[in-house]
């Protein structure tokens, strides 16, 4: 379970995120929507560990560890994972040495062996089915001369080899055709499971007709201003977000 | 004692054989112009007034034997010297590949000195750089290399100096000659390595002439003691039609200098020059390299990638020349640095000196550091910070490591960049397939 308490994030001295309150329980999906700006990318890097903001009131916990206080890495190893919105490529490094490296320095933190290649190498194999990622993309340089689509892909690629306890989805809808969006979404939700939670972040509610969440909460200047069932996305679609505005409520 | 006198000191011209006359010359013009000082351009990052010549070493280290020779296990024609001379029970010349001559200088010299009149000559004339002449005022061994016209030698030849502790004097001077004949092949590792306690000043000469076709892969490794300094001049030139690819590769040593002088001599030769260094702590690297495009329809490309830690010093002066007349030529130059210190320094400076118009030159110059969202995206993956910037250092060097064909010597570099790294990469080393 995600606890997410008063959580206060300022950035270069300018408040972001001003008094967030969440649970998210395991085995469910949330969907956080909000206007341009309202602190969606915010919420999702700090609870993935991200440098450059300050948390200045509030707490992240996750399975009751205080995860504000842990390296990104620990966090991965605690079962976060972040899917990027914008994938970096890193030239030189094979797309595969990289997510054994992780792969193994996760289970390093759990006090697990490190796996060996063989079985390292099937899992990738049978994942890279699920997922439906090229083959040819494996030993590439990470996310160098992807496309848009199979960027993401392969962020989800990364999510089911690396199977975490806490997805959080960060726009993985943004810059997607609807085929690719669709197979995204296919990926995701063959990783839905009753011992993992998805938080997920996105500005439009139409990834939410193939992710299909349990709860939906419009975050607004920095505050959660409405949750409710996934029809809730539904209602914003056709009436955009200004009627939940603090401004337009008082 | 200033380093030039105190080399000078030990000048012996071996008055009545046939080259004696220009080894006096040599180190007549070298007295007469003195070392390069800062104010040459050529060497304005790199300080040669420090530079004094130690004592001769002490003989604490043992002889070297095969397996401290690099690359031996690896190789099927192999030359080795030792300090300066010609091992042969290092050597492996017995099953030498129809086509392939391979000869320690020190045998041509008494035999067919004739055969090195015309490079010495070159190096003994007045405007000849200091270090070319200081080389063949005091080259008394080396390898000469010669490929018949046609052949494809299999395989990558190698050519080892190595410098151990048994040094007579604190000074050795090599020569490796390279004579491809039309339309040969030839993959060739050229490699110093120094082992504690060596000979504090290598002054090394490459000198290849690749006639019309002819084909050269040539890996230079630099990879001296401690506290050995090392200063390397590599002479191309390359015929009609030929092809060139030249990796200069600098790991060891406080002072390493590596100079690359291409000449595209006829029309449809080209050459590939890269580089990869690493200046860790003390370590000063510089890479000068001059292509000269004489003739029409020649084309160049550079990539040369320099990583600095520590205090460490990095240098990289690329100079391309397209003559006057020397049309449809194509010149591409990158050099791309990361620093992984605030104290480290890379100075990179990319000249092109065009006197022709029908020409496509671009070049590319960076020094940057580790970037901190890369590092993020990582460390979200799992991977501890270290790790993570061992890794993407790793990355940045993969680009021209991964383009090198011979095996070992990639291993070479990766365990090489590992071992530079403060976390151990097991991931790194294995070879996906």
């Amino acid at each position: 379970m995600l606890k997410i308490e008063n959580l206060h994030v300022e950035v270069e001295g300018k408040p972001i995120l001003r008094g967030i309150d969440l649970e998210l329980p395991s085995g469910q999906v949330h969907a956080i929507m909000g206007p341009n700006g309202s602190g969606k990318s915010t919420l999702a890097h700090v609870i993935a560990g991200k440098p450059g903001y300050t948390v200045t009131q509030g707490s992240v916990t996750y399975n009751g560890k205080d995860l504000l206080a842990l390296e990104p890495e620990q966090r991965a190893g605690e079962g976060v994972f972040l899917a990027f919105q914008y994938p970096l490529e890193i030239p030189g490094v094979n797309n595969v040495y990289m997510l054994k490296a992780a792969l193994n320095g996760i289970r390093k933190y759990r006090g697990l062996p490190e796996m060996d290649a063989v079985q390292f190498l099937n899992l990738v194999k049978t994942k890279t089915k699920i997922v439906g990622l090229k083959e040819s993309l494996l030993n590439r340089p990470v996310n160098q001369g992807f496309s848009g689509g199979e960027k993401k892909r392969n962020e989800v690629f990364q999510m089911s080899v690396l199977e975490p306890s806490l997805a959080v989805l960060d726009e993985t809808d943004s810059g997607l055709d609807i085929d690719a969006l669709r197979i995204v979404a296919e990926g995701v939700n063959q990783l839905r499971d009753p011992g993992r939670a998805f938080l997920v972040v996105t500005h439009y509610q139409r990834l939410l007709d193939y992710i299909v969440p349990d709860v939906v909460h419009v975050l607004a200047q920095g505050r959660i201003v409405k949750s409710g069932p996934r029809e809730l996305a539904l209602e914003l679609e056709e009436r955009g977000y200004d009627w939940l505005l603090p401004a337009a409520v008082a | 004692m200033p380093l030039l006198d105190a080399l000078l000191r030990d000048f012996r011209a071996d008055t009545g054989t046939p080259l004696a006359p220009l080894r006096e010359r040599a180190a007549a013009n070298a007295r007469r112009r003195g070392l390069p000082t800062v104010r040459d351009e050529n060497w304005k990052y790199t300080d040669l007034g420090a530079l004094t010549l130690a004592p001769p070493a002490v003989a604490t280290t043992p002889t070297p034997g095969l397996a401290d020779i690099p690359f031996a296990a690896d190789s099927a024609a192999r030359i080795v010297f030792v300090n300066g001379h010609y091992a042969p029970t290092l050597s492996a010349l017995d099953a030498l590949p129809s086509g392939l001559r391979l000869r320690a200088l020190s045998d041509v010299l008494r035999e067919e000195p004739a055969a090195l009149n015309s490079l010495f000559e070159r190096c003994a004339a007045d405007d000849a750089p200091v270090f070319d002449a200081l080389n063949v005022a005091f080259a008394h061994d080396g390898a000469l290399l010669e490929v018949a016209a046609d052949c494809a030698v299999a395989g990558t030849v190698v050519v080892a100096f190595i410098s151990a502790g048994a040094a007579q004097r604190g000074h050795s001077a090599p020569q490796l000659l390279v004579r491809l004949g039309a339309r040969s092949r030839l993959a060739l590792l050229e490699v110093h390595h120094g082992r504690e306690g060596a000979a504090n000043l290598i002054n090394a000469l490459t000198d290849i002439d690749a006639a019309a076709g002819s084909e050269l892969v040539h890996y230079r490794l630099a990879d001296e003691a401690p506290d050995a300094n090392h200063i390397g001049s590599v002479r191309l030139r390359a015929g009609r039609d030929s092809s060139l690819t030249s990796y200069s590769l600098a790991f060891g040593g406080r002072l390493t200098r590596m100079e690359i002088h291409a000449a595209l001599a006829e029309p449809g030769a080209h050459i590939t020059l890269n580089g990869l260094f690493v200046a860790g702590a003390g370590q000063h690297v510089d890479h000068q390299t001059f292509i000269d495009h004489q003739a029409p329809h020649t084309t160049s490309e550079e990539l040369y990638k320099g990583l600095a830690d520590d205090d460490g010093r990095g240098v990289f002066r690329g100079k391309v020349l397209v003559r006057a007349g020397a049309q449809k030529i194509s010149a591409k130059q990158a050099s791309h640095n990361l620093l992984l210190s605030a104290t480290a320094e890379i100075d990179t400076k990319p000249e092109l000196e065009i006197y022709a118009d029908d020409v496509a030159c671009a070049h590319g110059a960076t020094v940057g550091q580790i970037d901190d969202d890369t590092v993020f995206y990582l460390q979200s993956r799992g991977i501890p910070l270290a790790e993570a910037r061992a890794l993407l250092t790793f990355g940045f060097a993969q680009q021209v490591i991964e383009q090198i064909a011979y095996a070992p010597l990639r291993a070479w570099l990766t365990s090489a960049l590992a071992g530079r790294a403060d976390v151990p990469l097991p991931t790194l080393l294995e070879e996906e397939t």
